[in-house]
């Protein structure tokens, strides 16, 4: 493959090894003198100097466009703001166009059947192909703008058919064959189509009815053309003909024949479900999307020639639109149109096809995970590079088991919309993937969480808005002449924003983590589902007044939700079993398998806000058994108390569970539902822990060949997945898996866990607290060199709450006050800390006071003052301080770059202990007149005075005893024997 | 305070009568560590059945078969070494378990201590003469991210971990965990207790540690094995078959 280098934009390659990012970064540096050295100093730089950025990425992704690109965007308002009025490109030609840095001989698209029969074609092939059929197209009439439709799988005539109308400047949307005709006509009626694609052979049940009830409702189309080659339909209301007919003889027409159309000419139409309403008509801009795809593509997925992508989609989802547009960075493309009938079979295609980017979805991640498969030993997946998951929210323990059963690469969670046909938070190459996180907002998008008020808030939930003009929000709504339904879905909310409809948390460094919708449309395991098509569906059930359908985590599986259906029935109706079956029934049918709820709720009332609106986030709260936000919102707060019991009682019944609800259950009572729930964990984490396909409920760990280190393992597991701390002695006690279960059962209804006995004694208790990680691993030496009589207790309250949302330092004092005030009722409390357990041992301390129970001891063990308690002088102290460290020690520098090094598998550990110096960085120290003894280590920071400065401030009485050795030395093996004799010395 | 290179294999050790203790003031006392393998094929398998006690038999009959040949093998090698410092035949080495399930010669033999464990095909089985002793051995597991998940490595540990070149971070984290057992084990707590910070060992070095001193153990590539003794020792390696009659056989 021959190459040329461009100067200045981001053809050819770099330095070695250099991402696309940092190849543009350096082309915005030189074009702007700006340095751009920092990390995120280019998403900044893309905020403040839009325009620039803008025409930069323009210009360095060597897209084929013609016009002038002098104005960049025009207007200043997120919703009437234009971009590019004068460019003038063709969404085909940029993805098809001949590339320098693209060998035409390269694979383009490689299309997968069931039966894994491939079909691969090349650039030049794939640009002939297009090239014919938009002659084609020409010759039936099609003018630019009007409307193609195309009701397809996902195979490579489907992309020629969608590739082709986009050439010939018509506006595409795509369908799958299996959706119902009513479906179909009521999303594409909205977009008057004059061409319909039809695959027959992929429509389920009768074909032909189908397609004659698809064409008889779509008035205004002029001609059906058949993808399948099956007999010609009797009597269509419409001209029907063969798609390969059509292209017999037809000469393919030449890239520069495909026309040059505004920036911002509609070229795809998606759908989607909104919480009223019929479902709305998005049209997407040629150039708004194809820009904001290179975008994403070039520099965030860091993708090029030499990679292949897959994702797992359809056609009616946008992701299938947004993987297409890979063509335009020279990628190759790999499409899937068969089923998953196991959850390897992604998997497989990925080692067999060489794919280096992976997407699927935390549904199908979950799916593999329960199966325990482990696709990194059983397949050779060297050529993978990331995995992108999108759909729903991915939750924490799903990057530990990527990270173990696939490998380590950087597991990105991306999400967007198909309202932006892009992402809002996705992945960064250069950045390590934390945990829980998306790694970075998308550049050029002003990306914040905000309250009711529409301010910004940083560490905390908010609304997930963006508040500057960006080029992929889409052009407007079909069947909206007044744009007053475009401008009510997105800028009603916070004026001046474009709001999404997620909830979103932004970290300190960047990062953002989704947490669902904030409005109430559902999303039951990955499938949005509008409720009013819900409703619809449900007009006519008789004995049903009124209905509800909202969210649910589902109790019985982790990460899982599902639809809860909560009605208020007529007077004289009642939910038995009868009801029930009609009203799933009617629902399957009139809408779809989708929308049929897990459960469903006989309630007296529905809560209502005072201006009589129906509102769906408090039920969804009081389902969820979380504390209603908006209680005070409300006419009737009293019904929650009735919804909550009527939810409980429900799980408890023995109402049969949906079709829809493919892992069905037993009928059982909700305690032993529960219990065989734990017990079904527990076996498949034993098996795993193991290795082996089938356990006995009173099979013996050793017996089986356990060792003690997978006793670790396993209890770890259990800890992390289950959320029980089984301590081992209860293990060994009973190490079955029927053992386990009851362990588990009784670790998670044990009341207090928060104190823990560490060593026994006589009188007061010395309370230590636990470390960043919430342990007493590090701190167990100190602990049995310590010269006392006095017994030593642990606090270590747990450091998220239920949510998975990391505590405050404030809020770990306050359970902290809690649990050491419970174990000692009377007497002044003796507290000892290290790093981070000492800055919550300090918060306690000031609480304690607070409340009127002033501490009799407080020992600190070398900890910083948080950032946000040191004036900037001392925090630019610290800061330099650190710099001047790292180069001293090539140990430390080392260390830290480890860090830095993107893709490494960061241990559960490390993202914990960096989750504890965010929480700890955050906080800002109040004062505490007590005295505060301080071991403060000698060799560590030169700045040991700054630090101290920054604790006189707020404790002015402290008593400074120092230690030689650094930070991490102090409870080391060979230095703890001092500290613990210098403790001894002062403890009271 | 470092323990002599441990090895010497082929030395013999001075014969040891029962109930020994240190000769002289200055003399070390003796660690014997007899390293076997666990595969045996049937008719071993069936000497080695032989020597075990009735409730020993029935420990191992309930394992799976690979348990079971691991358990047979292990308990009768302990005899064996157990039977020729003491004299007797394997099968009449009166072992008992401690209230804690620790194995031992009680009140018969106060000056004898003895620790065995098995990793994979390698048994290891150590006694020590006038010292407390603790032995593990772990074939080498996969360093992968989970290993810092499994809650058994200290912080400090696991920062001096990821400092290791990758290709080294396996046996590093196995050498780990295998002297933390060793420590366990000679104490007698095992699991039950918190498992004590042993840093980073740098083999073939002895290293203290929370009032024990650990011993790398020389054990064919693809194991490690660590040795935990309260006082300083003379380490002896020998290899024992499993079926060894009273006299030892060495290399």
């Amino acid at each position: 493959m021959t190459t040329t280098s461009a100067p200045g934009t981001g053809i050819g390659p770099g330095p070695a090894a250099e991402t696309r990012l940092a190849s543009f970064r350096r082309y915005c540096a030189q074009r702007t003198g700006r340095p751009l050295e920092r990390p995120g100093d280019l998403h900044a730089f893309s905020l403040d100097d839009a325009p620039t950025f803008w025409r930069a990425l323009l210009e360095w992704s060597a897209l084929p466009w013609s016009g002038s690109a002098d104005r960049v965007v025009v207007g200043t308002d997120v919703e009437t703001a234009r971009f590019f009025p004068d460019v003038r490109l063709n969404y085909a030609a940029a993805l098809l166009g001949p590339r320098p840095d693209v060998d035409d001989a390269s694979a383009a698209v490689t299309s997968v059947h069931a039966d894994g029969s491939t079909r691969t074609v090349d650039r030049r092939g794939l640009r002939a192909a297009v090239g014919q059929a938009a002659a084609a197209l020409r010759r039936l009439g099609v003018r630019p703008g009007e409307q193609v439709v195309v009701v397809a799988g996902s195979d490579l005539p489907t992309v020629v058919a969608v590739l082709a109308a986009a050439a010939v400047g018509a506006t595409v949307s795509t369908a799958m064959p299996d959706m119902g005709a009513p479906v179909l006509v009521d999303r594409f009626g909205r977009t008057d189509p004059v061409l319909l694609f039809l695959d027959r052979a992929a429509v389920p049940g009768d074909a032909d009815a189908a397609g004659h009830a698809l064409v008889s409702g779509l008035p205004g189309l002029r001609h059906v053309l058949l993808l399948d080659d099956g007999a010609a339909p009797e009597r269509w209301p419409v001209d029907t003909r063969s798609w390969a007919g059509e292209l017999t003889g037809v000469p393919a027409e030449p890239v520069e024949r495909w026309p040059a159309l505004p920036f911002d000419h509609p070229l795809f139409v998606l759908f989607s479900s909104g919480t009223t309403g019929p479902p709305k008509a998005i049209v997407h801009g040629a150039g708004g999307t194809l820009l904001e795809h290179v975008k994403e593509h070039a520099l965030h997925g860091d993708l090029g020639p030499r990679d292949v992508l897959y994702v797992h989609t359809t056609t009616a989802w946008m992701m299938w639109h947004w993987q297409l547009s890979a063509l335009a960075v020279g990628a190759h493309v790999v499409l899937y149109d068969g089923p998953v009938s196991r959850p390897a079979t992604l998997w497989e295609l990925v080692a067999r096809h060489g794919v280096t980017v992976f997407g699927t979805s935390p549904a199908h991640l979950q799916l593999c995970q329960d199966t325990g498969l482990r696709p990194g030993e059983t397949l050779d997946l060297g050529r993978l590079r990331a995995v992108l998951s999108t759909g729903s929210v991915l939750h924490d323990w799903q990057f530990d088991w990527v990270a173990d059963a696939v490998g380590p690469v950087p597991l990105q969670s991306i999400s967007g919309g198909t309202d932006v046909l892009g992402c809002f938070v996705l992945g960064h190459p250069e950045l390590p993937v934390r945990r829980g996180w998306s790694q970075a907002r998308s550049l050029g998008l002003d990306v914040a969480a905000v309250d009711e008020a529409g301010r910004e808030v940083r560490g905390r939930v908010g609304e997930l808005v963006c508040r500057r003009p960006f080029p992929s929000r889409p052009v407007g709504f079909r069947q909206d002449p007044d744009g007053r339904r475009f401008h009510d879905a997105y800028f009603a909310a916070h004026p001046g924003m474009w709001t999404h409809g997620d909830l979103v948390e932004i970290a300190p460094d960047g990062g953002a983590r989704v947490h669902g919708r904030s409005d109430g449309v559902l999303n039951v395991d990955g499938v949005r589902i509008g409720p009013s098509e819900v409703y619809r569906a449900l007009q006519g059930v008789p004995g049903i007044a009124q209905a509800m359908a909202v969210e649910q985590r589902d109790p019985r599986y982790a990460g899982a939700s599902r639809m809860v259906l909560l009605v208020v029935l007529h007077p004289d109706a009642d939910l038995d079993g009868d009801l029930a079956r009609t009203l799933r029934a009617t629902v399957r049918r009139r809408a779809s398998a989708a929308h049929v709820p897990s459960l469903v709720v006989a309630v007296d009332e529905l809560p209502v806000t005072h201006s009589g609106k129906p509102s769906e986030t408090a039920a969804r709260d009081a389902v969820n058994g979380d504390p209603v936000r908006n209680e005070g919102a409300l006419r009737n707060p009293g019904c929650l108390t009735g919804i909550r019991a009527a939810v409980a009682r429900a799980g408890r019944s023995t109402v049969p569970t949906a079709d829809a609800d493919a892992r069905a259950l037993t009928t059982s009572a909700a305690a032993d539902a529960d219990a065989d729930r734990v017990a079904a964990e527990a076996a498949r984490l034993w098996r795993e822990a193991l290795g082996l396909d089938r356990v006995g409920p009173d099979d013996h760990f050793a017996d089986l060949g356990g060792t003690s280190r997978q006793v670790m393992t396993l209890l770890r597991r259990v800890a992390l997945e289950l959320g029980a701390d089984v301590p081992v002695e209860d293990f060994l006690a009973e190490p079955t898996p029927a053992g386990l279960a009851r362990c588990v059962a009784r670790a998670r209804s044990a009341p207090m866990p928060d104190v823990v006995e560490l060593r026994a004694g006589v009188g007061r208790p010395v309370f230590l607290l636990c470390d960043a990680w919430g342990q007493f691993n590090s701190l167990h030496a100190l602990v049995r060199a310590l010269h006392t009589e006095r017994p030593v207790l642990g606090l270590h309250p747990p450091l998220a709450d239920a949510a998975g949302r990391r505590r405050s330092v404030g809020e770990l004092a306050d359970a902290c006050l809690v649990a050491a005030a419970g174990r000692q009722p009377a007497g002044p409390l003796s507290l000892l800390g290290y790093s981070f357990g000492g800055l919550v041992g300090y918060e306690t301390a000031v609480r304690a006071r607070a409340a009127g129970r002033p501490l009799g001891w407080l020992g600190l063990i070398d900890v910083f003052p948080p950032t946000a308690s040191l004036t900037r002088g001392e925090a630019r102290a610290r800061r330099w301080a650190g710099r001047l460290d790292t180069l001293r020690s090539p140990a430390r520098l080392a260390h830290r770059l480890h860090h830095r090094v993107p893709g490494v598998g960061q241990g559960v550990e490390e993202a914990a202990w960096t989750q504890s110096w965010l929480v700890a960085a955050a906080h800002r120290l109040s004062p505490y007149d007590g005295p505060v003894t301080y071991y403060a280590a000698t060799r560590g920071l030169p700045l040991v005075g700054n630090t101290l400065s920054a604790w006189r401030r707020a404790a002015p009485h402290l008593l400074v005893t120092e230690l030689a050795g650094d930070h991490e030395d102090l409870l080391s093996a060979a230095r703890v024997d001092l500290l613990a004799a210098r403790v001894s010395a002062t403890l009271a | 305070m470092t323990a002599e290179p441990a090895h010497r294999a082929g030395a013999r050790a001075a014969p040891a009568p029962p109930a020994s203790r240190p000769s002289g003031r200055h003399a070390r006392p003796l660690a014997e560590v007899h390293l076997l393998s666990l595969t045996l094929d049937d008719a071993a398998l069936e000497r080695a059945r032989a020597v075990l006690s009735p409730a020993e038999r029935e420990h191992a009959d309930h394992g799976v078969p690979a348990v079971r040949r691991r358990r047979t093998a292990l308990r009768a090698g302990m005899r064996a070494a157990l039977g020729s410092a003491l004299g007797v035949a394997p099968a009449d080495v009166p072992l008992v378990a401690d209230p804690l399930g620790r194995p031992g010669l009680g009140p018969a033999a106060p000056g004898l201590d003895v620790s065995c464990s098995a990793g994979g095909d390698l048994g290891v089985v150590v006694v020590g003469h006038g010292v407390r002793v603790g032995v593990d051995v772990e074939p080498v597991a996969p360093w992968t991210a989970a290993v810092a998940d499994e809650g058994w490595l200290t912080a400090s540990e696991l920062r001096w971990l990821r400092l290791l070149p990758p290709a080294r971070r396996a046996v590093a984290a196995t050498r780990c965990w295998t002297a933390k057992e060793a420590v366990a084990k000679a104490t007698g707590r095992g699991l039950t207790g918190p498992l004590p910070e042993v840093g980073t060992l740098r083999a073939p070095r002895t290293r203290r540690t929370a009032g024990w001193l650990l011993h790398p153990v020389r054990v064919p590539a693809g194991s490690v094995a660590t040795l935990a003794t309260d006082t300083p020792v003379r380490l002896v390696l020998d290899d024992l078959p499993t079926t060894a009659p009273p006299e030892r056989t060495t290399r």
